[in-house]
Parts: C-alpha cells; structure tokens; sequence
C-alpha cells in the first residue's frame, strides 16, 4: 500500500463522520421536509450542543489517557449549583465562577490522584466522585430550583455573537484552543504516550502521575465550565442537571476516535461525534415523537462505538 | 513406536520464524531433556504440544494417530500436562483446591467433596515424599514449595507426557532431590518427561536422552552414553556468523563511565561489581533467569537497589525513577520492543522524540514541531529506516527491524552518555542486524559508552570489547574479548566448575 | 494446662478470622446500641420492616455482585434490568398470566440480559464496565420509551395478598434473601462452580492453563448476577404494587458499595467473599436506617455511599499494601 494513502487514514474518520451527517440532513429533509427545517428543530438539535461539546472534549483527554470519567454529569450539576448558590447570595461574579471552576478542579484532581497515586481503577473512583457529588447537589438544594440569578450572568450563555449563541461561540473556542494545543503543548502530548503505553512511557522518563492528574482536572475542569454555561442559559441551578450526560460525551467521543484502549483521540472527529449523537436523537424524535428514548439511544450508540473502535484495534495489533 | 512424534513443526511470529521443521521422537517412559540457547525455540514448541499455541505446519502425533490441541483443556484429554516456568496458582486458594482445580471430586449437587478432596491431595504429596496440610493457603508458602505444588498440579492429571519447563530455577537442593526421585519414579511407570533447563549438570544427571535446538532448527539428539558437557555445548553453538561485525575499537582507554560495587537487589542478583567504559562496547551475557535485564533496570532506576553502591560519572548516585536516569545521560533500550519499547500506535516522530520531548519544548512548554520533525528526519536518514518519509507512520506498521531502528532512534536523540542495549537485534532481519551493529560501534567510536545484553553468542563475540558473565544473579567472570570462544562463555554461563 | 491450651486454640481460631469481619461487626453491633440508645422505636419490628423493605432489593443484588466482583469484573446494567424485568412481570401479570410463570418468564428474560451482557464483553473485548452500562443506558431508556413515563399498576386482589403474606412476620422478600444467603453462603465455599469463580478472578490465564472453561465460568457468572437483578425487579413490583421505569435508580452504586464494604476487592479479581458482603449489606442498611431516624435528609445518603465505596476501596487497598509488604519482607 502506498504511503500516502495510509497517512490519509487517520482523517477518513472525520471525513466518514461528515459524510454519515450529510446523509442524515439530506434524508431528513426529504422526509420531513419543513418539519426538520423549522428554526425550533434546529435550535432542539442544538440545544445540548455547547454543554456535550465540552464534556466530550474533556473526555477525549481522559480516554486519551486510557482510562474514563464517568462523574462529569455531575460535576457539571455541582459547580452550576455551588455557582448559582453564590450568586444567589451576592457573590460578584467573576468570584462565584472562580470559586466554581476552582471546585471543579479539585474533583477532577481528586480523581486523578487516587487513578494515578493509589491505582483505583478509573471507573470506581469516578463512580464514587458521580455518586458523591450528585448527592451534594440534591443536600445543597433540598431538590428545589435556584433562581434569582443577576440579569449579567444569564447574559454569558444567552447573549449572541454575530448571531451566534455565546454559549457555542464559547464551547467551540474552548475546544479549538485545546484541540489544537493538545498536541503542541508536551504537558498534553504526553498524555497520548502514557495512554498508549504507560510502562514506556515511564521507561522514557515521562511523568505520568502529574500527566493523569492534569488529564482528569482538565476534563472536570470543563465539565465545570459547561455547567456554568448551562445554569446562565436556563438562568437557574438545578440539582438534576447533566444526568445521563456522561454517557453521551463517552460516546460522542469515541465515536470521534478516540479508542477505549488509550493513545488516541481527536477533537475534530469529537466534535463531529457530538453533532452525530444530537441528530441521530432528533432522527428518533421525529419519526418516534418521544423524547423518552434518548437514554436508550446512547447506550446503542455507545456499543456500536465500541464495536467501531475493536474493528480499528484489531488492525493495530495484527 | 513413539509415545509422541512430533513431524515438520513449524512456527512463525509474524515474518519471525521461531521454529523450523522441527522433527522429533519421544519414547514412553523416558526422560528427554530439551536444550537451546534463549530463543532457540524449546518454549514455543512446548507450548505447541500443550495445546497454547497451533503449529502454521506439520503433525504431532501421538501413539501414531495425529491429534489437534486447541486448547489446554484438549491437551490434558490426550495426557499431555505442562508444569509452567510461571507459576499458575491461585494463591488465595488452599493446596488442595490448587491441585484438583477442575477436577475436584464433587457430589451430584456439584459440591466439593472436602474429605476426599484433601485425602487425594495428601495420597497426591505422599507420592513424592512430602508432607503437607492440604488446608493450607498457597499464598503462605515459599516459592519453591509453590513450585512442587504447582507440579503435583499436573501430575494429579494422571498425565502420560510431563512437560517440565525450567522445574529448578527456585527450588532448594533438597527439593530438587525429591523432585528428581519422583521423576525418575514416573518414568520407571512409563511416563515420558519432557525437560527443559538451562542447567547442564541436571540434565546429564537426570535426563536418559537430550535433544539440542538452536535457532529454532533441530541440531540433534544424543544418548545417556554420548552426553557430555562438550559435546552439548559445541551444539548449542556452532551457528553460522550471519554478518560481518566491525572492527573493534583501537584504542581501549578505560575510562570508567559507570561502576558498581556490591550492588545487591535481593532475589534478582547480588554482589555485582561491574564497571562500564567510554568508547567501548560491554557485552553482558548470561541465561534467562540470570539477572542480567534486572541488573539493567536497577542501573536505570526503574528497579530499586536493596544495597551496594552505584558510581557514575564520578560520583555516588541513585536515580529514583527512569526519568532521573535519563537526565543524567542513561539510556535502556528494552528486549521487549512492542510492550515496553514503543508506543505501538503512535506516528514515528513521536516515537524518535519520546524521550527528547523536555528539550524540544521552548517555551511555556510549546513543542517545537518543526524542529521534532528535524530530528526524527534525520534519524529516519541515518538509521536507513524504512519507508523514507515516514514521520507521521503508525509504528506497528513497520517491519520488526524497522521498528527497532525506531527505538533506537529513541535513545540516540536523548544523546545518552551510557546506552543499555538490552537484546539490541532480537526478531529483526539479518540486514536490519547488520546495520544496528555498525550503529552501535560507531556510537562507541564517539566516545558513548554501550552496554549490550545479549544471548545471542556470535553477536556477544563480534561486538563487544569486555564479556562479563552472569549466572543466578552474580557475574562469574569478566573476560577481554580477546581469543575468546563461544564455548567459552557458555561454560561460564552454566557455571562449569565453578561452585554452585 | 488443660485451660492453656484452650486458650491457645482459641487464639489460633481468632488468628484464623479477618480482622476486617471484626471491624465490621463490631461496627454494626455498636451502630445497632447506639440508634437503640437514641430512640425507643430503633428496636421495633415497625422499624425493622422499613429498614429491611429499603435495602432488601440490594441485599439481593449483592450476592450476585459479589461473584461477578470476584470475577474480576463489574455489572452496572443492573440498574437498568431492575425495571425493566419489574415492567415485562407487570406486563405479563396485566395479561392474565398466572403470577409464577409469570415471574418464572421475567427472570428467564434477565438471564437472556445476562448472557448479552457476557457475549458483548468477550466479542468487544473490553471492560465490563463499558458493555454494562451501555446496557444499562439502553435499559432505562426504553423503560421509559415503553412505559411513557406512567406507572404500571392495576393488578388483581390475589396478587396484592402475596405481598401481606408474611410467615413469622418477615415479608416474602427476606425469606427469599434469607434463602439466597444461605445458599450462596454454602455455594460459595463448597460448590465448584463457585469455586472456579475465584480461580478466573484470581489469575484467568493460569485458569486457562489449568484446563478450565472460563468463558463458562465469566458466562454464568454474569447470567447469575442478571437473574438476580431480574428476581429483585419481580419482586419490586410484587411490593410496590407497581412498576415503575423510575425503580432502582442508583441501586448499583448501593450494591457495588456494600460489596466494597464487605472486604471483596474492585481492584484485584479473586479476593472476597459472601459472608462480607452480608456484613457489608446489614451495615449500609442501619446506615440509611439510621439516616431516617435521625431526620437526616435521605440527599445525604448519595453523598454517603459514594464517600464509603471511596473508604472501602482505600482501606482494602492499603491493606493489601501492607500484607505484601510483610510477606516480601518473610520472604527476603
């Protein structure tokens, strides 16, 4: 095979992934025609769309890594509530988000820590950070809305740039400044060489504790900065938000590319997967008419991602 | 007739060929020992006949009918038991639920029948002359008293083929003994023992006939009467001098670059005084099961040293990780390329400046691409790595010599002052070999001091300008490679005359 | 002389319990006097009824965890066969069909979820974590999806009197965990499927080595540990009288818990045991109970149970650190 055919595979993902969403947009709008097109549609498919964007993207560092953070759903939902809390109770707000992305760093260190230091697996310390933190949101709020927000701060996530929402317009800088320095920037580069093989890595005197650490408070850290956005766009805080939402960014993600077994991920390609899941949603809302099977269609989604990623494993270990 | 003939055996790792129409005869009740230097092979064929891997070609048969083995299970059907080199034990489980794990006398509700469990298990020990409580928790016992229970294990099958990989390496003088009363007992029953050790002295005592494998062809086999010490070794070597090695360097200067005294990691070696030059070539050799990769890994601090200490450029040092080493100018290039050399799925460049990236990085950290471009650039140019251009190829594209060119890549761009080769040419093509050789003499020409691990004779010889030989974990000689012969070493490998 | 001796067998039998049963018992022992001390009602029959009825369902799952933890593995979909095996009983139930096949069918259909959860992970040839809960996510949804959101309710008089059917005062549902317990109890010290159990946690390639199926093994593993989830879903619905897409929200998190609690090790296959985890259950059920008693918003109770599994995991850790630690220094 020729070289420059093999180095144009890593893109094909992505080029596939647009291809399947052309598809989708042409079909559907032969099929539903204005039903699709109408501006409320869109916005639906849309609606998730800068919250997901961050939590996949700070699941692509994690799955990166080889490992998984499954408590994002509710770090987003904690620093929201700490956030709103604050300002309900007339904190400024460039302290209030301070003060909630600070938090949302500790959990992610937390997580890191006991991954790296006390080798527990990822998914049990995380279970436990999901668990624990979900729960704090509900004692915090007794379960009741926090409203009452300063007009400026719903002004964050609701105001326009250029027409566009200021929540995507910030989702989509975030991501594109860490997409493009994950690989120019060796704090983040190491990241793939612990994921794709943390004995040599070591053996190469890499530094992967401080790596995992960093990997884990990065993806908490944008889990926190998408429950901002999602408390000052619905202009309140509200313990049961982000359920569920972890799994869609797992998915997003490595329906993107990145592998399950560490090493590889690409921020082009989340995206992409992130529009994906959204549509394919919308798809089954359309024809279904109920919103109810959205959970079960990320699970799918998940496994047949999965199934993708062993198809792509299995050539790297022939 | 055979108890086990084995026709035309033949198998290959990927475009590596480990073993090569290997045709053998094993008769019942007899114990035949197999031997070869590391890689000769003796293992994967072991494997084959006990159902873990399949031959790509050829036959086993057994009482003349030809048998196929997917599976362990499959090979224990056909009397076939293995007692592995790593131990199989569950070690939070009593000796007794160890030995008859799978064939545990049950009652119709599928419960364990305790007391007939436990009496078999002692009738089991009784038979080699050992006294155990079949209650207790295997975890609790030492490693030699795990390895017999992990031999009583296979023997608890009523095998018919014993296969015995390496069954010494941890037992007690005593242990052995049992051991080699209960296999000569076996093999008056008419069980045929397969026995495969790196110790010579074992196998003249115990084995009936030895079989000799290098490189994955089969040599010959000799009879109890014609075994001598000798005559296996000038087998076990005499291989073909696949490629010319350069010239040796001229001028041996002896500058002392690193130096051990009395460095001790318990259970892996000890007392080990070893001195590595600038300019020159070191060659380490020495059986598996020797120390010599474990020695590695404590000079390069992935390892801790329990005691003695390490003297590097001048002064006492210990490094506390890799990373440590690595900034002080040690490079250790792995034996295991694809688990612990190269990060398989990642692109060439990456790979080359793995260990470089600190230096690449200006500032705030920025990795400076163009410049990591450069050096994998010019490594892929004058390592001759193959296809040109392939920067941004994954890894485990490449063929094996390619990918080890990458690896070496590696530590030559973290410019080490000292560069531990461990098994610098295992698996690559005899071009591939050629080149990594001329590679390394020219990096000791430069003043860089190598050390090569190898267990490959004819490359200890041609490359290196001091052989220091390891035995169970202590160096047993340090000889000038001068006149030196293969024989030679080897004797010193197996510790011939000298003290156990 | 005769009393030395006593003694110093008596000690060897001490020697011979974990030390971790001991915490925990004692622990359990001084929760129970201390709750007795605050309030008259802890030791009533009332309020042993409410603490069982809440925990009961994870007691149940529990056991199952149990052996797929000591299987080296995790199963989260538990969450997710819960309600949907209580909605395919309620169905059934809602059809006509006689109350014991019914349950009997249910319980079939979670073993078909089981055996998917087991093929998944060995055709995709990834954590078990992953496969779960991708089951668990498609479970949920579509009880949702089916159920519209609604409760299933409507049964006939009959199947209302099971759930006051009470032999001795204890409900239907402790019998059959009492039943359960036992049997697993028994099971696993003595059963050699069990036993193979701890072999494949332990080290699967030396098990495979050995001779042994252990794709067998993981397979009814994972079967058994749906079945359960399935049985705890058949009875849920039996006494709530109802079944709900809502139920068992967050159970596998109480579940993986108290296992965690009981001395089984998440980190490393092989180590555990089902009398743990019977200790680990009975202790997170006076927990919550204790919760409730005290006016303890029940919010807390997540908080809890994510700091326990955390504490738990540490602790078993830490152990395990120290007791290699010794027997590399026995040995060196």
């Amino acid at each position: 095979m020729s070289l420059k055919k093999k180095a144009f595979l890593p893109g094909s993902r992505s080029i596939t992934l647009i291809l399947i969403i052309l598809v989708i947009f042409v079909c559907m709008s032969i099929l539903k025609g204005e039903l699709f097109y109408a501006a409320t549609n869109i916005s639906t498919i849309f609606s998730n769309l800068s919250y997901d964007l961050l939590l996949a993207c700070g699941m692509t560092f994690v799955l990166i890594l080889g490992g998984i953070d499954l408590s994002v759903g509710s770090v987003l939902a904690f620093v929201g509530i700490v956030v709103t809390m604050l300002l309900h109770d007339g904190t400024p707000i460039i302290p209030s988000i301070f003060i909630g992305l600070l938090v949302a760093l500790l959990s992610g260190a937390v997580n890191g820590i006991l991954i790296s230091k006390i080798h527990i697996a990822p998914f049990v310390s995380t279970l436990a950070t999901m668990s624990v933190l979900r729960g704090a949101c509900y004692v915090l709020t007794s379960g009741f809305f926090i409203v009452g927000l300063p007009e400026s701060y719903i002004s964050i996530a609701r105001g326009s740039m250029l027409g566009i929402p200021n929540k995507i317009v910030i989702s989509l800088a975030i991501m594109g400044f860490l997409g493009i320095i994950s690989t120019k920037h060796i704090l983040f580069k190491q990241m793939y060489y612990v994921g794709d093989n943390p004995r040599t890595a070591y053996l190469s005197g890499i530094a992967s504790s401080r790596t995992i650490i960093l990997g884990y408070s990065v993806c908490s850290l944008l889990a926190g900065i998408a429950g901002i956005l999602m408390t000052s766009s619905f202009g309140m805080g509200q313990a049961s938000f982000g359920i569920g939402s972890e799994m869609r960014a797992i998915a997003a993600a490595v329906i993107g590319g990145a592998s399950m077994s560490g090493g590889e991920g690409n921020f082009i390609g989340t995206a992409l997967g992130v529009i994906l899941v959204a549509l394919v949603n919308n798809v089954f809302i359309m024809f279904n008419g109920s919103p109810n099977w959205s959970t079960a269609i990320s699970g799918i989604m998940l496994l047949v991602a999965v199934a993708l990623d062993l198809l792509r494993t299995r050539e790297k270990t022939r | 007739m055979s108890l086990l003939e084995l026709k035309n055996i033949s198998k290959s790792f990927g475009d590596n060929v480990v073993l090569d129409r290997i045709s053998l005869s094993l008769e019942q009740g007899e114990i035949h020992a197999i031997i070869g230097e590391n890689g000769a092979g003796k293992s994967t064929l072991m494997k084959i006949i006990g159902g873990i891997y399949a031959q790509d070609g050829g036959q086993v048969l057994i009482d003349n009918r030809e048998v196929q083995m997917r599976t362990p299970m499959d090979a224990y059907r056909e009397g076939i038991g293995i007692v592995h080199q790593e131990l199989s034990l569950a070690e939070n489980m009593t000796v007794a639920q160890n030995v008859f794990v799978n064939h545990e006398p049950t009652n119709f509700l599928g419960f364990i029948d305790w007391k007939q469990l436990n009496h078999n298990t002692v009738q089991e020990f009784k038979k080699i002359g050992i006294a155990i409580s079949p209650e207790t928790i295997v975890k609790s016992l030492s490693v030699g008293m795990q390895q017999i229970v992990e031999i009583v294990k296979v023997l608890s099958q009523n095998v018919r083929i014993l296969i015995l990989d390496e069954p010494t390496s941890a037992l007690s003088d005593k242990e052995i003994r049992n051991l080699f009363d209960l296999l000569s007992m076996l093999r008056d029953r008419g069980t045929l023992i397969i026995f495969i050790s790196h110790k010579l002295r074992e196998i003249l005592e115990i084995s009936d006939r030895v079989s000799v494998l290098r490189d994955g062809k089969f040599i010959g086999t000799l009879d109890k009467a014609a075994m001598e010490e000798s005559k296996i070794i000038k087998m076990m070597v005499g291989r073909e001098i696949d490629n010319l090695y350069p010239p040796k360097a001229d001028v041996h200067k002896n500058k002392v670059i690193l130096e051990t005294k009395k460095l001790t990691r318990n259970r892996k070696f000890y007392d080990v005084d070893f001195k590595a030059y600038k300019g020159e070539v070191t060659g380490i050799f020495g059986l598996i099961g020797s120390g010599r990769t474990e020695f590695a890994y404590s000079l390069f601090g992935a390892d801790r040293i329990d005691s003695g200490t390490l003297i590097y450029e001048g002064s006492e040092v210990t490094f506390s990780s890799p990373a440590k080493a690595i900034e002080a100018g040690i490079g250790y290039l792995s034996e295991d390329r694809k688990r612990l050399g190269l990060f398989i799925g990642m692109d060439v460049k990456d790979n080359i400046v793995a260990a470089t990236l600190e230096k690449i990085s200006a500032h705030l950290g920025l990795l400076n691409e163009r410049n990591a471009a450069a050096i994998s650039n010019e490594y892929i140019e004058n390592l001759d790595i193959h296809p040109r251009g392939c920067n941004s190829e994954k890894t485990f594209n490449l063929s094996g010599g390619n990918q080890q060119k990458v690896l070496l890549s590696k530590w030559l761009a973290a410019r080490p002052h000292l560069l531990i080769v461990d098994e610098p040419t295992r698996g690559v093509d005899i071009g591939a070999k050629a080149n990594i050789h001329k590679i390394l003499r020219d990096l000791a020409n430069t003043g860089i001091a190598i050390v090569m691990i190898s267990s490959d004779l004819p490359e200890i010889l041609g490359l290196s300008d001091k052989v220091v030989v390891f035995h169970e974990g202590r160096i047993t000689d340090t000889l000038a490679n001068e006149s030196l012969t293969e024989e030679m070493i080897l004797e010193k490998a197996f510790n011939k005359g000298g003290v156990e | 002389m005769i009393r030395k001796e006593q003694r110093e067998r008596l000690l060897d039998h001490l020697r011979k319990v974990d030390l971790h049963y001991v915490v925990l018992v004692v622990l359990i022992i001084s929760l129970s006097l201390i709750m007795g001390g605050k309030s008259r009602y802890f030791f009533t029959l009332t309020n042993f009824d409410v603490m069982v009825n809440n925990f009961i369902m994870e007691a149940i799952m529990a056991l199952g965890m149990t052996m797929v933890i000591i299987s080296g593995g995790i199963d989260i979909s538990v969450s997710g066969v819960l309600p949907f095996i209580a909605i395919v009983f309620a169905n059934l139930l809602l059809r006509g069909i006689p109350v014991l096949l019914a349950a009997l069918i249910a319980i079939f259909v979670s073993c078909l979820i089981g055996l998917a959860n087991n093929w998944l992970r060995r055709v995709l040839n990834i954590h078990p974590m992953i496969v779960t809960m991708a089951m668990q996510l498609t479970l949920r949804g579509l009880n949702l999806a089916v159920t519209d959101g609604s409760v299933i309710s409507g049964f006939s008089q009959e199947f209302q009197k099971i759930n006051q059917f009470k032999p001795l005062g204890i409900s239907i549902s402790v019998w059959i965990y009492i039943l359960l317990a036992f049997i697993f109890l028994i099971y696993s010290k003595q059963n050699k499927m069990f036993l193979n159990i701890f072999f494949v946690g332990g080290n699967k390639e030396a098990a495979t080595l050995s001779g042994m199926n252990t794709e067998g093994v993981l397979r009814f593993v994972y079967v058994l540990n749906a079945a359960l989830a399935g049985l705890a879903g058949v009875l849920s619905t039996t006494v709530y009288n109802s079944a709900s897409y809502s139920f068992g929200q967050g159970v596998e998190m109480r579940v993986i818990t108290a296992v965690a609690i009981g001395g089984t090790s998440l980190t490393h296959g092989g180590s555990g045991s089902i009398i743990g985890t019977i200790f680990g259950t009975v202790f997170l059920a006076l927990i919550y109970n204790a919760f409730v008693m005290s006016g303890i918003s029940t919010y807390y109770q997540d908080v809890f149970t994510g700091l326990m599994l955390i504490l738990a995991v540490l602790l078993s850790e830490g152990a395990r650190m120290i007791k290699e630690k010794s027997v590399k220094q026995a040995s060196a």
